[in-house]
């Protein structure tokens, strides 16, 4: 997928979630938080692509 | 011990002095007082001295060592702490706008573990907004800048705590590190800083950042003074017996992938040396893989990024206007994360601890440069401000941020000086609840070495 349309497809999601949980942003937030959302989906990528299927989502920390 | 010598006296040193008599506690924060309001002025690391409370903690020290009463091994040790660590009748800052400053009415747990054991609490230093960054750049409170070049960034997010004592303001200071805030500025400011296993020291009545990837820990001169700071905050002893083992036969891991790469050349060329130094003196090399390991900071991004987000979210939607550029970015950018994004992120930590420890169990510690590069200047232009303060925090926490997921304890130790006379840490790994191994390795290292009594000229 090219970079445009991916940056577009978060622009959507990001315009998505503000009106439907009423955040107030501007223009020019929005536009300061697109290339922030975009890493880090493309973070989670990478992170979906671990064999994680199996995986609990908690850790217990403790003294073994 | 003159004035100049007892600012950067160790706090082993100063405890030892304070309980024999050879000093009071009051001589001590007297001095500390003094040499802070005589240049704290160009550095700003502190948000707040507190010399009233100081002074009559340093005489209720030095009544007891006068009545023979058992004074704990911080007597009389001058401390800072991060100010957002809870100092009851104190205001906790957070280094952010006023409206969200209040004021504790009880101690956090581990200034009540301080206080015990002796210490003097001088005041509260300068972070990066509620520690959400690296650079110290704050609008709410000014730049903390480094003693070895005002014109550049001490790190952070606790980077007063770091500045403090490498200016010789306290001989250690509380730091918190939930990306590498501990270790950053005490790389960049030539000084020890200590991010113990996840849990071993208490969180509560320390403005969070992020639950899961939270550490509270010390900053300090040497390892020796980080194991006593972190013997009275886990309230363990072990790290102390274990500290002077020396590191014969110890495996020691250098993982090149992706902890050795694009790294300024000043910064590989001392950390390359300080690997030889362990290696010298009795640490055999060995080359187990680290696998996964840049997914352990993508993972640490998310997960950060989401519990900031909700942290902060009321705050956010009541006073947005009051944060920083950079911080409200940070922050706007987690509430776009589904919870199934989130899930995701833990699955895959629960995933990478056990996979690292695994592949760890060969060895005793890794090493590594805490940063890729010595500190960066401080940008002046506010509009390249929010974007160049994103970009230096994915920078700076790049071999930081993946020991915050896994847990694991780390220690930054300076290391050498860049050509350009700015200092330059190394990095100590080691398995989860091991924290003493780090420690003895910081202090063999140190016991070979003397970048550690390096001091800056302010």
């Amino acid at each position: 997928m090219g970079d445009e349309l991916v940056t577009a497809r978060v622009l959507e999601m990001v315009e998505s979630v503000v009106g439907m949980r009423e955040y107030h942003f501007s223009p020019q937030r929005i536009a300061a938080v697109v290339p922030e959302v975009q890493r880090l989906q493309e973070l989670l990528e990478r992170l979906r692509a671990l064999p994680i299927d199996n995986e609990f989502p908690a850790v217990r920390f403790a003294h073994r | 011990m003159s004035r100049h010598a007892q600012s950067y006296a160790t706090v082993q040193e100063i405890a030892a002095r304070v309980a024999s008599r050879a000093v009071s506690a009051v001589d001590v924060t007297e001095t500390a007082l003094e040499r802070i309001a005589q240049h704290d002025q160009r550095l700003n690391s502190f948000i707040r001295v507190v010399p009233d409370g100081a002074l009559e903690a340093a005489r209720d020290v030095d009544d007891a060592v006068r009545a023979g009463r058992p004074v704990g091994p911080l007597a009389g040790v001058p401390l800072a702490l991060k100010d957002l660590v809870d100092l009851a009748g104190v205001p906790t800052t957070a280094g952010a706008h006023r409206l969200f400053h209040y004021t504790p009415t009880t101690d956090a747990s581990v200034v009540t573990r301080l206080r015990s054991a002796g210490a003097v609490i001088v005041g509260k230093t300068g972070l990066h907004e509620f520690a959400y960054g690296v650079t110290n750049i704050n609008p709410h409170t000014g730049p903390v800048r480094n003693p070895w070049d005002l014109a550049r960034i001490p790190g952070g997010s606790s980077g007063g705590s770091g500045a403090a004592v490498a200016a010789g303001f306290v001989s250690a200071a509380l730091g918190t590190d939930t990306g590498g805030s501990i270790r950053i500025p005490a790389a960049l400011c030539g000084v020890t800083g200590f991010k113990p296993t996840f849990g071993r020291v208490p969180v509560d009545g320390v403005t969070p950042l992020s639950w899961t990837l939270d550490h509270v820990g010390p900053l300090a001169r040497t390892a020796a003074d980080a194991a006593v700071l972190f013997s009275v905050l886990a309230q363990v002893t072990e790290v102390l017996t274990e500290l002077s083992r020396g590191i014969a036969g110890l495996r020691l891991s250098v993982p090149e992938e992706l902890f050795w790469e694009e790294l300024d050349r000043d910064v590989m060329s001392c950390c390359r040396d300080a690997v030889r130094v362990l290696t010298s003196g009795g640490a055999v090399q060995r080359s187990p893989a680290f696998p996964h390991a840049s997914e352990c900071g993508a993972a640490a991004a998310v997960i950060l990024a989401a519990e900031a987000a909700a942290y902060h979210e009321r705050r956010l939607r009541e006073h947005g206007d009051a944060f920083g550029e950079d911080v409200r970015v940070r922050l706007d950018r987690g509430l776009f994360l589904s919870a199934a994004d989130y899930l995701a992120a833990q699955r895959a930590r629960a995933h990478l601890i056990r996979e690292a420890t695994q592949a760890l169990e060969g060895v005793d510690i890794l090493v590594m440069p805490t940063t890729p590069a010595p500190a960066a200047h401080i940008e002046g232009d506010p509009s390249h401000g929010a974007r160049a303060s994103l970009a230096l925090s994915v920078r700076y926490t790049r071999f930081t941020n993946p020991f915050n997921l896994l847990g694991f304890p780390a220690l930054s130790i300076p290391c050498g000086l860049s050509r350009d006379g700015l200092p330059i840490g190394l990095q100590i790994v080691g398995r989860p609840f091991d924290d003493a191994t780090v420690l003895r390795v910081g202090h063999a290292y140190q016991q070979l070495t003397d970048w550690h009594r390096r001091q800056p000229s302010i």
